[in-house]
């Protein structure tokens, strides 16, 4: 233990396990992310993954599949049902997370959207704690939507939450491809691993939604030849 | 006697048999409450985690700011949804410009107020209040108040 905690972070990204330890110098500031914890002047590796790092940061890259809810990150969540002026939402964390009934933009409490089981609602999480169950609310700090909105339509496909993090990426080489094959389409990507996909016909819907789940397992070259041959095979 | 031994701070000049009275033994330990209120007070905000307010490590959890992904989380392609294409195309805008997004001026909004700042803003309250409003501005305030401060030390011998 000892000789491992002596390690710097490495520069390029490596292979950790868990209780791997490494070394800060002792006047770096530095932001710790996911997958690691501070201790003793060291940070120590909780999961196994790929540690990267940069100047400011250090976090460990992992592929999950269950959603633990991490405050301001935007999710997509499946109203199962209402208690009070609350609904309960389903966002596939451990724990059914709540949602006030005026958390929209201009809502108030005699004008507010009536939402039924089984819609589908893109919010931010306002509160997440291991001791009381996650909060989300479809507006941001100043009140506004912001593209926080009541999903209406379209498919849902469920995914890991590494590839949902690949999708949100800017200018992400998975999405670019959709734009060169499809005229109109629309994508809302949580980072709960959920992925809303709506376009022009539901031929489109169901060709980018098979493309969406393959990209999970195979590369961009090969996802894309496949995504060319459903769209031959639906027409 | 006993009035004035009432009124005395001094809790010698009262009989025993006053003292072990039920709200007699109640007014004597409720400054010993307060002070351990305060006590607490103090100490239940400090987390015991030296070492890391030192260095100025930031614990989080999210891959948002790690990887720095995208914040809306909608694609749109073509004006198939011109709502979203408006918010992406004002949030490329920012990025580009590095300009604060919405939620980034708030959280720069509530840890904004500096300590001199805030203590300046108290020191003109506090002239405010002792003098009348629009009676010239704080600078002014301050000269006439040290001035007063001066002229009050000044002993006068009696004649």
């Amino acid at each position: 233990m000892s000789d491992t905690a002596r390690k710097e972070i490495p520069d390029k990204p490596s292979i950790v396990v868990c209780g791997d330890s490494f070394a800060i110098p002792p006047d770096k500031d530095l932001t710790v992310g996911p997958g690691l914890v501070f201790r003793n002047n060291s940070v120590t590796c909780t999961k196994p993954g790929v540690i990267k790092s940069n100047d400011k940061s250090v976090w460990i890259d992992r592929n999950n599949r269950r959603y633990v809810p991490v405050l301001e990150e935007r999710v997509i969540g499946i109203i199962i049902g209402r208690v009070m002026d609350e609904y309960r939402v389903d966002i596939g964390g451990a724990h059914v997370a709540m949602m006030s009934s005026i958390a929209f933009e201009g809502a108030t409490q005699r004008n507010k959207p009536e939402l039924k089981p089984g819609n589908v609602v893109f919010a931010r999480v306002i509160a997440a704690n291991k001791d009381v169950e996650p909060e989300l609310a479809c507006v941001n700090k100043k009140g506004k939507a912001n593209g926080l909105q009541v999903l209406e339509g379209g498919h849902i496909i469920q995914c890991s939450l590494g590839l949902s993090r690949k999708l949100r990426q800017h200018k992400s080489p998975l999405t670019q491809p959709l734009f060169n094959h499809f005229k109109s389409f629309e994508l809302c990507v949580g980072m709960n691993g959920r992925v809303w996909v709506r376009s022009d016909t539901n031929k489109h819907t169901v060709a980018i939604s098979i493309y969406l789940k393959r990209c999970e397992y195979l590369c961009v070259a090969d996802a894309v030849m496949t995504l060319k041959q459903t769209v031959r095979a639906l027409g | 006697m006993t009035g004035r031994a009432g009124h005395n701070p001094d809790k010698r000049f009262l009989s025993k048999g006053i003292l072990q009275m039920k709200f007699m033994s109640r007014s004597s330990h409720a400054p010993e409450e307060v002070s351990t209120a305060s006590g607490n007070r103090d100490t239940q905000w400090i987390v015991d985690s030296g070492a890391v307010s030192q260095r100025n490590i930031i614990i989080d959890e999210s891959y948002m700011k790690l990887e720095d992904l995208c914040e809306i989380g909608r694609i749109t392609s073509k004006q198939f949804n011109p709502y979203i294409e408006k918010i992406l195309a004002e949030k490329n805008r920012l990025r580009d410009s590095d300009e604060p997004s919405d939620d980034q001026e708030d959280v720069q909004e509530m840890d904004g107020v500096s300590a001199s700042e805030m203590s300046s803003r108290y020191n003109s309250l506090v002239s405010n209040k002792k003098r009348a409003p629009g009676l010239g501005d704080d600078s002014s305030d301050e000269e006439e108040t040290n001035q007063d401060a001066t002229e009050r030390r000044k002993f006068l011998k009696p004649s």
